[in-house]
This record gives C-alpha cells, structure tokens and sequence, in this order.
C-alpha cells in the first residue's frame, strides 16, 4: 500500500537544528541574546547568529518544541534563511528526518529538487535491523 | 527482493510529505510513525488507491526525478 502524510515542521531536536545552521554556515549558540532593531535585544533558550545585523532567539515552550523569534525589520532575518524561517526549516527537517532513519539502520539518499524542495529516500528495510538503539525499531521490521 | 521505500520531501517553507511505497497494509502507517512523531504537527494522511493491494508496486514520478 501507499500513503501520504503531509506534516508541519516543529523543531524539537537542537542536534538537527545545529546540522541545519552549520549547512547555513551559521552558529547555534545556548543561553545568550539575539540581537534586534537599534540594540534591542531578547533572550534565547538557544539563538541561532546570523550574518546580518539580527539573529533568531529559540525557547523552549511548554509542548516540548521551540518557538522562533526575531526582529523581521526590512528582511535581514528572511534574508537568511528565508520566509517564515522556511530555509532553517527544511534543512532541520531534512537533518531530524536523516537521524531518525539512521537510528533505525536505514539508508538514505538526499536529491535537491529543481523546485528548491529537498527529497530524501529511505531505503534498506530489511527483517533484520542493523541498529537495535531504540524502541521504534520494530516500526520497519518485516514480520518474518 | 525488498523495494519498500519511504520518500520525503521537505519543502522550501518546511512544509513535509512522506510516501510509504510498496509496504503491506498496516505495515505502511508503522514504517512512517516514527518519522511523524520526530518531525512535527501531522496535517493530512491521504490513503492511495492501492491501499488494499498487497504488495503492490508503484511507480511515482516526481519533480526533477
């Protein structure tokens, strides 16, 4: 059988958010201040540091996932990584998505498309995992 | 011969889909469970025609592939 599933990316996992700002050649940094308009600043559980005058201060919410704040004067933020934070997104989905396949002895294959969509392949579902590191393993496991 | 497959594309506003290819019925929803919990807020699930064809293999086309 086949399905779809269509998800709205959370971030949760600072590993893979920090995969994906390295890829954006930026620095994720615990505990400090983002910086905003005119020396205003405002307090990050993490803050991703940008290249422009402003960064992006991450804290942590009561559901477990990050919510995003910056100062989005005249586009320096989306400059970055795009709107709504889209880039930063996509690449952390793409970084979370790889770990969670690894972590189940699944290979995977990366292909940037022409649309500027990312996809990645999941392949190597055999009855025997290779990892046994978690207990989600048996999601894939063929039952023979 | 094993060609189950789970593709993803991750969009350039973040948005995800994910495809479980060619898995035998319940099989599909448990291979992309995981993926759904780590990654987010699960928005649709559309269930394709072969849902009930066992094994079945698909041939998907998609953007620059």
């Amino acid at each position: 059988m086949s399905h779809f599933t269509e998800i709205k990316t959370q971030i949760k996992d600072i590993e893979a958010l920090r995969s994906a700002c390295q890829e954006l050649g930026l620095s994720l940094v615990p505990n400090t201040e983002a910086r905003g308009y005119y020396e205003n600043k405002t307090k990050g559980d993490f803050v991703v540091q940008l290249k422009g005058p402003y960064d992006i201060a991450l804290n942590r919410q009561p559901d477990g996932t990050f919510g995003l704040t910056s100062d989005l004067w005249q586009g320096h933020v989306e400059k970055e990584v795009g709107q709504g934070y889209g880039k930063l997104l996509q690449l952390y989905g793409v970084h979370k998505a790889t770990i969670e396949a690894r972590k189940k002895g699944l290979s995977v294959l990366r292909r940037q498309q022409q649309n500027g969509s990312i996809k990645l392949v999941l392949m190597g579902w055999e009855y025997e995992q290779p990892h046994h590191r978690n207990h989600h393993r048996d999601h894939g496991r063929n039952p023979n | 011969m094993n060609n189950r497959i789970i593709e993803i594309i991750i969009g350039t506003t973040g948005e995800i889909q994910i495809e479980a290819l060619n898995f035998k019925g319940p099989d599909c929803e448990k291979a992309t469970a995981f993926l759904e919990e780590a990654l987010g807020v699960v928005g649709k699930k559309v269930k394709k025609p072969e849902y009930h064809q066992h094994g079945t293999r698909t041939n998907q086309q998609k953007l620059g592939a």
